[in-house]
């Protein structure tokens, strides 16, 4: 702390030759206060703050010592050499003052978040609208733009941005949309979607009227939603209750399928033809073009590429927009270009048509050229589910109308 | 106001020299008034009508005031005059 307080002062030694002692005494009575005394040879070493060396002229004229300046150091010294150069001190004025000006915006964001469906350009340009950007004040109630945020971008559950100096951290959760489960309520059966041979059964819930390796046609009750229950007195067994649920099973079976796709011999593309590219830099928002023509007419393309250093993304980017135009180009292919086309897209439309679970056991493929294209044409058999749900199919007349919903048995019991 | 609590003070301690040696490092002197002689082995300060002489090595006038003084150093000896 003393040193702070002489630094700030300032301090000046001054050599005293001569009548050395007579010199301390009266500059010690004249109220000076020497913050060290030291002795250098016959020459002492006079200590004081700053303000109190002119003191010393007097004294030295009435002792008739020697008194030389042989150190000053401390601030008042150093802020008169700064006064010398007023670019200097302009300068560090003007330094400061950008700093605290510059320090009352956001210059830095970032975003966390895991499986968020949207990209990140959509996320900036929502925060943008609700008032959180880079360049932004500070001033910008966070905790408002944090709900703002939730109505613009309806698929998150949370968002918040935290702020931390001028940097702002965008935080989003995704809302998790509950899956779509079996469908427990109501009542149905199971049908064939289209005839085949069964090849596997897996039932969570109803009756199954088929078995594996037996044929069905389409429409036919695979598995029911009707549940009877038989009165375990009975030897025979009759069914004398009935439960009506909804059915759930999955039932592979193998199925005949006909695809056919095609592909034209000649067809148009459109080609982009690159007119141009023009780059402007960005520095704290200010664009500076880096290009001296002006961007020709087209369709341009957008893309940014900001400056990081050591991890933190700084608020200078490169801007590069690229001008191009679209003109349509007569493609042609051979017949076996065409035939390979036309094959992919078959195989397309068989995934689509059989599923996840389906595949395709044997194909025989076939090509046919005509008007102008090759067609392809698939006769396969399909392993696929053939599962589908139906309304309940209910008998014509009930097995037993006396007791539906009702348990009848014979009950023993003496007297 | 500090002179006369000086004053005061002087007067009460009946013109007294109060000295305090810590160790053979530190001498603390009341009622001084005035340095006769600075020397790394020998100083010499006024009381009155008295003198203090402080002989040793590596002295050194850690602080003086009108009252008082403060020598360091490797102090061997304390003459009274």
């Amino acid at each position: 702390m003393k040193k702070i307080t002489h630094w700030v002062l300032g301090t000046a030694t001054a050599r005293v030759s001569g009548d050395t002692a007579r010199f301390m005494n009266i500059a010690v009575k004249t109220g000076l206060r020497p913050i060290r005394l030291q002795k250098d040879g016959k020459d002492v070493l006079f200590t004081l703050y700053s303000k109190d060396y002119k003191k010393l002229h007097k004294i030295k004229q009435r002792t008739h010592a020697r008194v030389k300046l042989a150190e000053k150091s401390g601030f008042p010294f150093r802020f008169r050499r700064m006064l010398r150069r007023p670019g200097l001190l302009l300068g560090t004025a003007l330094g400061v003052a950008l700093m605290l000006f510059l320090s009352g915006f956001y210059w830095e964001m970032t975003i966390s978040g895991e499986d968020i469906p949207y990209a990140e350009s959509e996320i900036l340009a929502a925060a943008k609208r609700v008032g959180v950007y880079i360049g932004a004040p500070r001033s910008t109630d966070t905790a408002l733009a944090s709900v703002a945020l939730l109505e613009e971008l309806p698929e998150l559950s949370w968002a918040s941005f935290n702020t931390e100096g001028c940097t702002v951290q965008l935080e989003l959760r995704t809302s998790v949309t509950k899956a779509e489960g079996a469908e427990h309520d109501g009542t149905g059966d199971i049908v064939a979607s289209r005839a085949g041979l069964i090849h596997s059964i897996t039932a969570q819930n109803g009756t199954v009227l088929v078995k594996v390796g037996s044929a069905c046609a389409a429409g036919q009750v695979l598995v029911s939603g009707i549940t009877q229950v038989g009165d375990p007195y009975d030897p025979e067994y009759n069914p004398v209750r009935c439960f009506y649920t909804r059915a759930r099973a999955e039932i592979l079976a193998e199925t005949q399928r006909t695809f056919t796709a095609s592909c034209p011999l000649s067809t148009e593309t459109v080609r982009e033809t690159d007119l141009g590219t023009q780059r402007a830099l960005y520095i704290l928002g200010v664009r500076v073009p880096l290009s001296l023509s002006g961007a020709p007419k087209g369709q341009t393309a957008y893309t940014r590429t900001p400056f990081v250093l050591q991890g933190h993304t700084l608020p200078l980017w490169v801007e590069t927009v690229r001008v191009y135009e679209e003109e349509t180009v007569p493609v042609t292919f051979t017949e076996e270009e065409a035939q390979r086309r036309a094959l992919e897209n078959l195989h397309q439309l068989q995934k689509l048509a059989l599923g996840e679970d389906g595949r395709v056991l044997t194909e025989n493929i076939t090509y046919q050229t005509k008007d102008g294209a090759v067609y392809v044409t698939s006769r396969c058999v399909c392993l696929e589910n053939i599962a589908q749900e139906a309304p309940l199919t209910l008998p014509e007349e009930p097995e037993n109308s006396e007791n539906i919903g009702v348990f009848v048995g014979n009950v023993q019991g003496n007297g | 106001m500090g002179e006369l609590a000086d004053k005061l003070r002087y007067a009460m301690q009946d013109g007294t020299i109060r000295t305090e040696i810590l160790g053979t490092a530190k001498l603390i002197l009341e009622g001084c008034d005035g340095v006769i002689e600075y020397e790394t082995e020998k100083i010499g300060l006024r009381c009155g009508r008295r003198a203090v002489w402080v002989e040793g090595q590596s002295l050194r006038l850690l602080c003086l005031e009108e009252d008082g003084a403060v020598i360091t150093g490797h102090i061997e000896a304390v003459r009274f005059a």
